[in-house]
């Protein structure tokens, strides 16, 4: 029986897959190199054979030559392509978190141990670049996400059609490299529960009044005729997220607690509205708490509560997060045609 | 595949060309096929060039770029064009104005890079098309500028760059093309001279059939040959297989290379023996039958050893292949009439190489009764005064020989004057030669003293072929042009057979008028310089143009008429001649192999770095890569040592040192004491090795 690694390897054998080391770190080395004419490269065979034939027919012997000399820069261009990518060294970096939604952004580094200069370079679903002699080159690789949770990148497909785009050669690399996505953040929320006893509110709200002033942002709800458009939240109109009322809770609303049982519907939406809850908190500035399922975050404010608790809200178990990002995968193109299968 | 791939595949291979690239699109197709405009009829090259025009000012202007239903009308109008003008859709003129008319519409037609590339394709296959209406040398220089223009072309738009924003790089565009060029080189040299040929054409579309040759033609009438003198163009080369100077006190100037042969003759014009020379004459001999040809001639004896020579003859549209006198030992594919013409058994179309060998002196058997009567045949218009005049010398001599003698001395005396600008002759040319101008050249001569011989009773035709020629001591080969064209006689003697009168040459060389015209008026003829050899500007003119000569030569020899019995003889030199073409095809996947693993050892040799500090730094890499711990791109070199030293420590000692040379030689070079040889010595004796667990 083979166990689960064991059988990844096989099949990134079987796929000519790169490997990558400690480091992240993975250098294509020969036999992992795929290599096909493009449509360009077969319609100019054809030409070369309809020239052949017609230059050997009439003992044409400049046409022959030409027609050689073609052929031969033709497969010439193919060594060329092939050596383009043999040697390189990739590596990804994590992305940064981002929302579900948006697009993550990986940077890959590439580079030749030795220095060797290549063409061209592109990487699937991202940019193309040359690696002049010596130097190393970053093209970053923007993918849209589609679940939240973790997400393996998993393989990175680098191709080449340098130098005449006859040719086109491509290698699959593993990447350890990751992103974690927040859950997409519900277009408005309602204002959250609070989080202290109504004789506390009293002292609080004093305290809050000083600090933070009576017109502190609590939340937002969608539009209703006759809200003030000086109310109406115009940065999320241009996200094209639709008209939302922003709420202005006063001076009751300093700290808030965030809970999962606080909203209806399915484990998607609601943690949706929690992400929106926490960013509008973040934005206004206040302490809140987090309650997801058992797991408790108590009450605190800042950049990295922020970060912690949408860390929480991705990782939170639920229906997207099991798999280890084949979606992301499949969206950012896991295979050539023909090639890989 | 989703639509996000498609799309940025589409980006990825198929973005717009920028402008330079469609300029650069259109200067190529304008320059490249340009020498194919001059060739083709004046409306379709008016209305390629308008192609060409628009496509570049619609580059500046985009207003200018005709939508779809003005490109239908146009590709309507231009196959109508050609239509109308070569009255064809295909053969080789109309074939070749057909695709160069819509490869211009492509061009004014492509929005896309994808469109560029096929236009690039269709480019490199009218390259090569253009070799069927000329084969020089320039043309070839031109063709391979415009294939390097192309790759560079196709390597810029390979290039996508990142995200749209790129700068068109010609410079590394073109110094790209120019390394793959010269890199494929080796390749087609070997491909061109082992791939196998075809001895025969597998198809034939009479391409040839359009092209005007300038050559002989099998018959003759006044005039026919002054077309040919003036047009001073080549003829063929002629190379000895002995070594000069030629044998038998022979020289260039004393050897008739022998074409067609006109017997019937209507008073104006000389005709061949049959109707047309196309048609199949009885072969004396032909290389088909292998045995020795000779001894199937109506010849008694040889009188000389063959004389062996190798004849680049220039494409004629006809079946003779000139040869001295009596081949006997006949080129490839060809055959020897009664009349011992040599003949192809195809059409010259291209140039053709062939070796033969010729008895120069020899005696013949007798004349049939056919030949005979032939060879006597009168036209109805001979006037009564020429009767008269042969009357004459019959009645003064016993023998026929002594009456050709009579004829020669007739003409050898004045007022018989050689020019090659005759005055006209009218109804009867023999009888007004004869008796009133007095002027004439070769032709003239030839057919009123065969008339004259024929009056005598003596049996004579009139031979077509070449005289003289020019020997070139760099290539050791003679030129042959139609200038040297020639018309002379042979009249049957008994006792010798067949024997050559040339009346021309009887005419004292005082009275011949050499016309500075005519010397000069060559179309395409090279200037002859009749400049003194003795001086200085005289021998380099002459060098210049032998040098001229020689390049066009090996040029025509070893290009233009390399061929399958040049690749066996090249063959029998490895000891594979036995395999014929499985040898030629072992030798070529050989070679072809041997160049292929150059380029791939080219390709994987690593670039050593130009500074010394820098090669001995990398080595010093290589070394520690060897035990696992190569540097990587992004680390500096202190970090590098902090990386190793932290795998292992106990390298400590020795990494140090090498490593605070690096750091003095390239960041503290104010302290001057460390120099790139300690720095390689230090790397040299550093030899790293793998901890044993």
């Amino acid at each position: 029986m083979l166990t689960e690694s064991g059988y990844h390897r096989w099949l990134d054998g079987l796929m000519r897959r790169s490997p990558h080391d400690q480091q992240g770190v993975a250098c294509i080395s020969a036999r992992r190199i795929y290599i096909l004419p493009t449509s360009t490269g077969l319609t100019f065979g054809a030409m070369l054979f309809a020239t052949l034939l017609g230059s050997l027919n009439y003992q044409n012997n400049l046409g022959l030559f030409l027609t050689f000399l073609m052929a031969g820069i033709a497969l010439l261009s193919m060594h060329y392509c092939w050596y383009n990518l043999l040697g390189l060294s990739v590596r990804c970096a994590d992305a940064e978190p981002t929302f579900c939604g948006q697009s993550a952004r990986f940077r890959v580094e590439l580079w030749n141990q030795p220095g060797r200069q290549h063409g061209e370079l592109c990487l699937r679903g991202g940019d193309c670049a040359a690696i002049p002699a010596g130097s190393h080159t970053e093209i970053d690789l923007s993918l849209t996400t589609q679940h939240r949770g973790l997400m393996r990148l998993d393989e990175l497909l680098i191709e080449t059609s340098y130098p005449l785009g006859l040719f086109r050669a491509w290698a699959l690399v593993r990447t350890p490299a990751k992103v974690l996505i927040y859950p997409r953040p519900a277009p408005q929320a309602p204002p959250p529960g609070l989080a202290i006893a109504p004789e506390q509110r009293a002292k609080e709200a004093a305290r809050a009044s000083q600090d933070l002033g009576a017109d502190d942002f609590i939340g937002s709800r969608a539009y209703r005729a006759g809200d003030s458009p000086r109310q109406i939240d115009w940065k999320v109109l241009a996200r094209e997220r639709g008209l939302v009322t922003k709420q202005f809770g006063g001076d009751q609303a300093a700290q808030v607690q965030l809970d999962l049982r606080q909203h209806r519907g399915d484990l998607e939406q609601r943690l949706s509205l929690l992400t929106r809850q926490v960013l509008d908190a973040d934005a206004g500035n206040r302490r809140y708490g987090l309650q997801l399922g058992t797991e408790l975050i108590p009450s605190e404010r800042g950049e990295r509560h922020k970060r912690r608790c949408l860390e929480a809200l991705a990782r939170y178990p639920g229906d997207g997060v099991q798999g280890s990002g084949l979606g992301l995968v499949a969206s950012a193109g896991s295979g050539p045609p023909g090639g890989a299968v | 595949m989703s639509r996000r791939q498609l799309r940025h595949r589409d980006r990825y291979r198929n973005q717009p060309p920028d402008q330079w690239q469609r300029l650069a699109a259109t200067l190529l197709l304008g320059l490249g096929a340009a020498p194919l405009l001059l060739v083709l009829r004046l409306q379709v090259s008016l209305f390629i060039i308008g192609l060409v025009l628009i496509s570049g000012t619609a580059i500046r202007w985009p207003g200018l770029q005709p939508n779809r239903w003005v490109l239908i009308a146009l590709t309507l109008l231009g196959g109508l064009i050609v239509l109308d003008q070569y009255h064809s859709l295909v053969g080789q003129n109309a074939g070749s104005a057909l695709l160069l008319t819509m490869i211009a519409l492509k061009r004014l037609e492509s929005r896309t890079r994808r469109d560029l590339r096929i236009l690039l394709i269709a480019f490199g296959f009218l390259l090569v098309i253009q070799f069927l209406f000329g084969e020089s040398p320039w043309l070839a220089a031109w063709m391979l500028l415009m294939l390097v223009g192309a790759v560079a072309l196709l390597a810029d738009l390979s290039v996508a760059g990142r995200s749209g924003q790129r700068l068109t790089d010609w410079r590394a565009a073109g110094r790209l093309a120019l390394i793959l060029t010269a890199q494929a080189a080796p390749l087609a040299l070997v491909l061109f001279v082992l791939f196998p040929r075809l001895d025969a054409p597998l198809w034939d579309l009479q391409l040839g059939d359009e092209r005007a040759v300038t050559g002989l033609k099998d018959w003759l009438e006044p005039g026919s040959i002054t077309e040919l003198i003036l047009s001073g163009e080549d003829a063929f080369r002629v190379r000895f297989d002995q070594a000069q100077p030629l044998p038998q006190g022979l020289s260039i100037n004393s050897l008739y290379w022998r074409g067609p042969v006109l017997w019937r003759t209507d008073g104006q014009r000389w005709l061949p023996l049959d109707a047309s020379s196309a048609a199949p004459k009885p072969a004396l001999a032909s290389t088909a039958s292998n045995q020795p040809p000779v001894d199937h001639l109506p010849v008694r004896e040889l009188l000389s050893d063959p004389i062996s020579y190798s004849v680049v003859l220039e494409p004629t549209d006809q079946h003779w292949l000139f040869a001295l006198e009596l081949p006997t030992e006949l080129p490839e594919r060809s055959r020897l009439t009664p009349d011992f013409q040599l003949l192809a058994d195809e059409p010259v179309r291209d140039l053709r190489l062939y070796r033969a060998s010729s008895v120069i002196d020899y005696r013949m058997r007798r004349l049939s009764p056919a030949h005979k009567q032939a060879a006597l045949q009168l036209p109805p218009n001979i006037s009564a005064r020429t009767q008269a005049l042969v009357a004459d010398w019959q009645a003064r001599s016993d023998t026929a020989a002594q009456v050709v003698q009579q004829a020669l001395t007739f003409f050898s005396q004045p007022p018989f004057r050689y020019t090659l600008l005759p005055p006209a002759l009218g109804e009867n040319p023999t009888d007004a030669f004869l008796f009133e101008t007095q002027a004439g050249f070769c032709e003239h001569y030839a057919s009123s003293f065969v008339l004259l011989m024929r009056l005598a009773g003596i049996p004579s035709r009139i031979l077509l072929g070449y005289l003289g020629g020019e020997y070139n001591p760099l290539s050791d080969d003679y030129l042959i042009r139609q200038s040297d064209a020639h018309a002379w006689a042979e009249v049957w003697l008994e006792g010798r057979g067949w024997t050559r009168i040339d009346p021309t040459a009887a005419i004292d060389p005082a009275r011949v008028e050499r016309e500075l015209r005519v010397d000069t008026l060559g179309r395409s003829a090279p200037a002859r310089f009749r400049v003194e050899e003795t001086s200085a500007i005289g021998r380099l003119v002459r060098g210049a143009r032998f040098l001229a000569d020689a390049f066009d030569s090996g040029w025509k020899n070893w290009v233009l008429g390399f061929s399958s019995r040049d690749q066996f003889r090249l063959l029998d030199q490895f000891g594979l001649g036995a395999l014929r073409e499985y040898g030629l095809a072992l030798l070529m996947t050989i070679a072809g192999s041997a160049v292929m693993l150059g380029w791939a050892l080219a390709l994987a040799r690593q670039p050593r770095a130009s500074d010394p500090v820098q090669r001995c730094w990398q080595r010093f890499g290589r070394r520690l890569a060897g035990i696992g711990l190569g540097p990587a791109r992004h680390e500096g070199p202190l970090h590098y040592r902090q990386r190793i030293l932290s795998a292992r420590p106990d390298l400590k000692s020795s990494i140090d040192p090498i490593v605070d040379t690096y750091l003095d030689l390239r960041y503290r070079p104010s302290k001057g004491s460390e120099r790139p040889q300690q720095l390689c010595q230090q790397v040299r004796r550093f030899r790293p090795r793998q901890l044993r667990p």
